[in-house]
């Protein structure tokens, strides 16, 4: 497992929540920002040689991977949108640590 | 050219019952050989054009959609500049190669071999340089115009069907220990895994989501247009956006396929020089490489109509 490989599936489980969950505009809006990040960090992933052999790189895969599980659920309706939004917020706080990309809009 | 050629692969089979050249390729294998190759170099190119494309088409939509504002970073590829070129450059220098492999083997006099000769030194030093740059490695080819003066001085002075022969066996096993490790770093930035892959299936993907999270709103808050006609006309261009999305990952799929031939046919041509196979292998690859090259570009054709 790489941070590109657990960013794709995370980025996939979004689109399976905005393809197929009704929701409403704020929440949408939380979701397409969500999606838009992760999209520009998978840009700098594929661009950059990052080292694998850090602490940071498996927090950031442990972090996308529990973010994705949580997607997941909430498309069989056991969490919420909020939980996934604030899961991926999450890993995306982590792969920044690895990649440092967007520091400041995270902050 | 290309299409030309590749539509001449059973011309192969007949040639493959009616000559028995031993173990050396055949001008008609070489030919096919070369036009698949350089009908793949164009797919790949475009297909690294169309990833970066699809990269700035994804900021450019989430930007809409998010009502955000515009800075220079939108237009922003996923590869540009130098890395841009290295990778451009290193997909000629592979057509070089196949081109120049190619006019050997039908060069009739002494002039077309050094020519031919020369062509393929210098497309061999350009692939290893930009191999270099874009892997980071080692240049696997050595640059000393050894193969040049190797092939011409196999060759000879008057030009026969054995020397030339001799020429075309000297430059395949020459070059080929460099083609194995230029080959597979081509296939892993282009195949089906490779960054151009994913970033372009991310745009197709994130297409489809937007518009269809967009509809769902829409349909939550009851802002749907009262017209069924209009839509219609949305719910179309989701299906328009899921087939694209379909036919990118059909494309990566494809060129990885074709990508894995183009190894397998460089193996077979070493094998059989080297007598390690025989030639009815080889008519097997070069065929099976013209085959996917032309299945590549049957499905970019597909997606440059949408």
């Amino acid at each position: 497992m790489t941070i590109r490989t657990s960013l794709v599936d995370l980025i996939n489980s979004l689109d399976a929540i905005l393809r197929n969950a009704e929701m409403t505009d704020t929440q949408r809006e939380r979701m397409l920002r969500l999606r838009a990040l992760l999209s520009a960090m998978l840009d700098e992933v594929l661009r950059q040689e990052i080292n694998k052999d850090t602490a940071a790189y498996q927090k950031a895969i442990d972090r996308t991977l529990e973010a994705t599980k949580v997607a997941d659920q909430a498309l069989k309706d056991l969490k919420t949108i909020a939980e996934v939004i604030q899961k991926a917020a999450q890993a995306a706080k982590a792969i920044d640590q690895v990649i440092k990309f967007a520091a400041s809009v995270l902050a | 050219m290309s299409n030309l050629a590749l539509r001449r692969v059973p011309v192969i089979a007949l040639a493959m019952l009616l000559a028995a050249c031993g173990s050396i390729p055949t001008d008609q294998q070489l030919t096919t050989f070369a036009a698949a190759t350089t009908a793949l170099s164009g797919s790949a190119r475009q297909a690294i054009d169309s990833s970066n494309q699809a990269v700035v088409q994804r900021k450019l939509r989430e930007t809409a959609e998010l009502g955000a504002g515009v800075n220079d970073a939108l237009f922003t590829p996923l590869v540009s500049g130098d890395p841009y070129d290295k990778r451009v450059q290193l997909l000629d220098a592979l057509q070089r190669y196949a081109a120049a492999l190619d006019a050997l083997a039908h060069a009739d006099n002494r002039q077309q071999i050094e020519s031919a000769a020369t062509d393929l030194g210098g497309a061999l030093d350009s692939l290893g340089e930009r191999y270099s740059a874009v892997a980071g490695k080692s240049n696997p080819f050595a640059n000393d115009g050894a193969l040049v003066a190797g092939i011409v001085a196999a060759v000879g002075e008057a030009v026969s069907e054995q020397r030339r022969r001799d020429g075309i066996r000297l430059a395949i096993e020459t070059q080929h220990p460099g083609m194995l490790e230029v080959l597979p770093v081509l296939r892993n930035e282009l195949g089906s895994d490779g960054v151009f892959a994913t970033a372009q299936i991310n745009y197709a993907d994130g297409e489809v989501a937007t518009l269809m999270s967009r509809y769902n709103a829409d349909h939550e808050a009851r802002r749907l247009p009262a017209d069924p006609d209009k839509r219609l006309e949305r719910l179309q261009k989701i299906e328009q956006a899921r087939d694209a999305a379909a036919d990118v990952r059909q494309l990566y799929a494809r060129l990885d396929e074709a990508l894995g031939t183009l190894i397998g046919a460089e193996q077979a041509l070493y094998d059989v020089v080297t007598a390690e196979k025989k030639p009815e292998d080889l008519y097997g690859a070069v065929a099976r490489l013209a085959d996917s090259a032309q299945a590549v570009k049957r499905v970019r054709d597909r997606l440059e109509k949408k």
